[in-house]
């Protein structure tokens, strides 16, 4: 092969100016992400409970709720943890009595809620309690489930917190 | 003249796609492009006119209120003295709690006859919380943490490890009064 079939990499200033720019870009980025990820202190993992409650179910669906069943999120798939126990009753609705003015809850006919609490190995990042599935565990958090044969939206309502816990 | 012309464009770029035959026009596109980034990743994270002043400021305790309304048991039962605060949008930490208040809520409601009364909320509670954070005092505004603005009547939308919130700040202790 003669010299002009070879493949010759040179490399001029302006292209050594852009590597470098890149690569001080890249590991900026890199640190940010890891100082923002690493804030709070992260300290292993725990099993954590926490409770969902999901709402304007049918009849049917609290005997489908059952001890053991493994809960997963509805949109991204993330494991949630399984069920330790369930309670089902009839959903409400918040209503306002104009003769009074306070906020009531009423019962609405045929429709039901299920309040399951949800057993989890989470990693503590400090900040964040999150399941294997990366699930994000904390009060207030929606939470969009599926059991098996069963599904239903809501919120996480509780999470069990020791009197110890950080 | 179109001699003249294409002799200039020559000039300014020539054969081998050479800016004024010494840079490639590729790499000077894409030099403008990374100070463009580099410049606006400078501005929002970087020198503004409040951080202008972290370098000779100094960060003082604040201590102010925030008011979360109509929240359940679980909310309440996971905020606790010593917890921290942390915004939603930016991850900025906004402080330690130091105390919580919890009360049964109340919702200002309008009566069937027109007139406006302060009713119960039934099984939800209003919480008031006192945090402390670290803050700039800048021509008198508040910024936790260097970054955060604070303000009376400013809704943030805040989390703890254990619970997530919107909350109002409803109050702010001048640094010298909470010094006393």
């Amino acid at each position: 092969m003669d010299k002009n079939s070879k493949i010759r990499i040179s490399f001029n200033l302006f292209d050594i100016i852009i590597i470098l720019i890149v690569i001080a870009l890249v590991a900026g980025f890199a640190v940010y992400q890891t100082r923002s990820s690493s804030s709070g202190g992260a300290s292993g993992t725990k099993t954590v409970q926490y409770q969902v409650e999901i709402t304007g179910l049918t009849e049917g669906t609290g005997d489908m709720i059952r001890e053991g069943d493994p809960i997963v999120d509805k949109v991204k798939k993330n494991g949630m943890g399984t069920v330790v126990s369930s309670e089902f009753y009839p959903m409400t609705k918040q209503v306002v009595d104009l003769e009074t003015g306070n906020t009531l809850y009423s019962e609405v006919p045929g429709q039901y809620s299920a309040l399951i609490t949800i057993e989890a190995v989470c990693s503590d990042s400090g900040t964040a309690l999150t399941t294997d599935g990366g699930f994000v565990v904390r009060a207030g958090e929606d939470a969009s489930i599926i059991g098996p044969g069963y599904s239903g939206g809501g919120f996480v309502v509780n999470v069990m917190r020791g009197e110890g816990d950080e | 003249m179109s001699c003249g012309v294409k002799a200039m464009s020559r000039k300014v770029l020539d054969e081998k796609g050479r800016l004024f035959g010494v840079i490639n026009i590729v790499d000077v596109i894409v030099i403008i492009l990374a100070i463009v980034l580099i410049c606006g990743i400078y501005v929002k994270f970087g020198r503004n006119e409040r951080t202008g002043a972290v370098s000779s400021g100094s960060m003082q305790t604040v201590t102010y209120q925030m008011e979360i309304k109509s929240v359940r048991s679980g909310i309440t039962d996971n905020l606790r003295a010593g917890d921290k605060i942390y915004d939603q949008e930016n991850d900025v930490e906004l402080g330690t709690i130091t105390d919580v208040q919890v009360t049964d809520a109340r919702r200002s409601e309008a009566l069937i006859d027109g007139t406006v009364v302060e009713g119960t909320v039934q099984g939800r509670y209003d919480v008031i919380l006192t945090i402390e954070g670290s803050c700039q005092v800048i021509g008198g505004r508040y910024y936790i943490n260097r970054s955060d603005e604070i303000s009376v009547n400013s809704d943030k939308q805040s989390y703890t490890k254990y619970c997530e919130f919107t909350g109002t700040v409803v109050g702010i202790e001048q640094p010298e009064q909470a010094a006393e």
